[in-house]
């Protein structure tokens, strides 16, 4: 049954293969075949009632676009103890439907924090732009009113830089690597195609830094972390 | 001429300024080991340092650095004497022999005597490279300087010829020459706190001439009795008296500089000690005598006439003592090794921290870690920071509270490790 889901997700990717690059494609197909092993209510769901799924997945699941804005921290206690002021995070998110539970989710993402070295109380700032993709389940909690539930996971890509205000270790660092990623929240409707998103994430990712100074040293820290906010949706 | 120099070629310096309550150090250079001995005011040698043929030494006007006159090799070691290492070498023409050496009060120019060139040589003291050369007549071989008080003049002793050359600091010419009695091998000279008399030392005639600067011409000849060979002389800080050591004999005499007479003391030193060059301490209380022969430095109690031997290097020549004032020290050196964290990279510093002087004066501290000199901070500061020290390390430092006449306090060590 997943399988043959699988095979429906391919052919809906198909026609990126004929004007991206191949490479992309196959790496997209990999990571759909990876995530869709996340959402087996949603494969089971398509299978046992495919003359109906797309007016059901037009009504509870449409595609929609989202800006969000969040108040984000680190959940590595050393990254705190350093980056503690900040933490503005802004995305872009997308969603795409599978069926009527699950939507296939994209996002990009800003953030930045800034802080004081422990002991020598020197500036530094930290900024990261992640990537994520993901599968994002979807539960309609009222038949009476447009709220609905959804969770999202997958993997996600980080760009990730720090500038440090000081001679004694590199002053620009940076890493990029892939971590992930588990968000969570509730839409309701404003009004017509416009919703509404409060939101919260976790995000992990494991990134080694180096530092060029003498006598300094680089470390691997943990720069995922949790972030709150509201976002906009507008439904396709 | 090598033997008979060392013989007839000890010589006199004193530090500019002798305080009372002062930290002093006794250099002696010791001939054929290449090195200076470094003695503290316990006649402890704390310090060894390589050099080559020592043969003079004197110090800059605030005792911060010693000029070592390296016989055979042309050239004179500056050694910074806070860490009693050789900071800086001055190169002189090939076939230098150098031998005296003067500052001037300024402490920008040093007077070098050229033996072998018979010259002299004006040294500037920022890039220790020779501005000036002044020829002197042919054979004078100049030996012993000294500088006038007030630095208008520098008097070159010459060992061929007894005569004195005044060499005028600001056109660098000799202005004048004074003329001792002739073939007497004059040698080395002191002058008096007041600057008044320069007091030169005859080897042949076993006297000691004295000079009235203000006129340019000898005024005295005070004839020794104990032995031959004066050598070395050295008057005390209240210029009293002077003392001189007869380098064939074995004997310190003392002669009294109000009468120009011989005292009746005077100190036996043991046989075939050779004492060469005589230094004295701040205080006046301490003659330190170059022992050639016995490679020991005579310490000699004026007071009490007791003398103690410290052994040195080979065939000791040079001695000079140089003094600085005992100042009182900040207080509470504290230090830690701390982590500079960034999270993403970090790094280890030292934190030090102090208490400033209760005393007013101070205007810089000197901090050095590992007998390097980090850094020279205002005296309002309190602390500093050392940063990327290794891991697993030990660093040593040393605070230093200075002056602007170049006092310092008692040094505040303190080690340090990173984890």
């Amino acid at each position: 049954m997943v399988d043959s889901f699988k095979n429906r997700l391919f052919s809906k990717l198909a026609f990126f293969e004929k004007k991206s690059n191949r490479v992309f494609t196959l790496v997209l197909r990999n990571l759909v075949f990876f995530l869709s092993s996340f959402c087996p209510l949603s494969a089971t769901t398509y299978l046992t009632d495919a003359t109906t799924q797309t007016d059901t997945c037009e009504k509870i699941s449409p595609p929609y676009f989202e800006v969000k804005a969040g108040y984000f921290f680190f959940a590595s206690h050393s990254m705190r103890k350093v980056y503690n002021q900040g933490g503005f995070d802004i995305q872009v998110s997308g969603a795409y439907p599978m069926n009527d539970y699950c939507r296939i989710y994209a996002s990009a993402e800003y953030l930045e924090k800034s802080g004081h070295s422990e002991h020598a109380g020197q500036k530094t700032s930290f900024w990261a732009i992640p990537f994520s993709l993901g599968l994002q389940p979807v539960f309609k909690l009222l038949k009476s009113y447009p709220l609905s539930y959804y969770f999202t996971i997958g993997p996600r890509y980080y760009l990730t830089k720090a500038h440090n205000q000081s001679s004694f270790v590199s002053s620009n660092i940076h890493a990029n690597g892939f971590g992930g990623f588990f968000n969570t929240g509730f839409m309701t409707k404003l009004k017509k195609d416009l919703f509404i998103d409060l939101f919260g994430e976790l995000s992990y990712a494991y990134l080694r830094y180096s530092s060029s100074v003498k006598n300094s040293e680089g470390h691997k820290a943990q720069v995922g972390g949790l972030t709150f906010g509201l976002g906009l949706v507008y439904t396709f | 001429m090598k033997k008979l120099y060392f013989n007839l070629l000890p010589l006199l310096v004193l530090a500019p300024f002798f305080l009372d309550g002062s930290a002093y150090y006794t250099y002696v250079g010791n001939y054929t080991s290449d090195t200076v001995n470094v003695l503290d005011d316990t006649n402890t040698v704390i310090n060894t340092i390589q050099t080559l043929s020592p043969q003079y030494i004197s110090f800059s006007p605030d005792g911060l650095y010693a000029y070592v006159s390296n016989y055979y090799t042309s050239t004179i070691s500056v050694i910074s004497t806070e860490t009693n290492k050789i900071i800086d070498t001055a190169v002189l023409p090939t076939n230098s022999l150098p031998t005296g050496s003067a500052s001037t009060p300024d402490g920008l120019h040093l007077y070098v005597a050229n033996y072998n060139l018979n010259s002299v040589h004006v040294i500037e003291t920022t890039h220790f490279t020779v501005v000036h050369t002044i020829d002197l007549s042919p054979n004078t071989n100049p030996l012993g300087v000294t500088m006038s008080k007030n630095g208008d003049y520098v008097y070159v002793i010459n060992l061929g010829t007894s005569i004195v050359s005044v060499i005028n600091t600001t056109t660098h010419t000799v202005e004048t020459t004074i003329n001792l009695s002739p073939n007497q091998r004059s040698y080395l000279s002191a002058l008096t706190p007041d600057g008044n008399f320069l007091y030169v030392t005859n080897d042949f005639s076993n006297t000691v001439s004295v000079i009235d600067t203000a006129l340019n011409q000898p005024t005295d000849t005070i004839t020794l009795t104990q032995g031959i060979d004066p050598a070395g002389i050295v008057l005390s800080p209240d210029g009293k008296f002077a003392y001189v050591t007869k380098s064939s004999s074995n004997y310190v005499e003392i002669i009294d500089t109000n009468t120009n007479e011989l005292m009746p003391q005077f100190f036996t030193l043991p046989l075939n000690s050779f004492p060469q060059e005589i230094s004295i301490s701040p205080d006046g209380k301490r003659l330190f005598v170059s022992c050639y022969g016995i490679n020991q430095v005579a310490v000699i109690e004026i007071e009490t006439s007791n003398i103690s031997y410290i052994e040195v290097g080979s065939e000791p020549l040079p001695i000079a003592t140089t003094s600085f004032p005992k100042l009182e020290p900040p207080t509470n050196f504290k230090g830690e090794s701390l982590k500079n964290n960034f999270s993403l990279a970090s790094e280890f510093f030292n934190q030090l921290t102090w208490s400033p002087p209760s005393k007013e004066g101070f205007t810089s501290y000197l901090l050095y870690r590992n007998d390097s000199l980090i850094a020279n901070l205002p005296i309002n500061s309190s602390s500093y920071q050392d940063h990327n020290r290794p891991l697993h390390e030990s660093d040593l430092y040393t605070l230093i509270a200075t002056s602007p006449t170049g006092s310092r306090s008692t040094p505040l060590t303190l080690v340090v490790k990173t984890p």
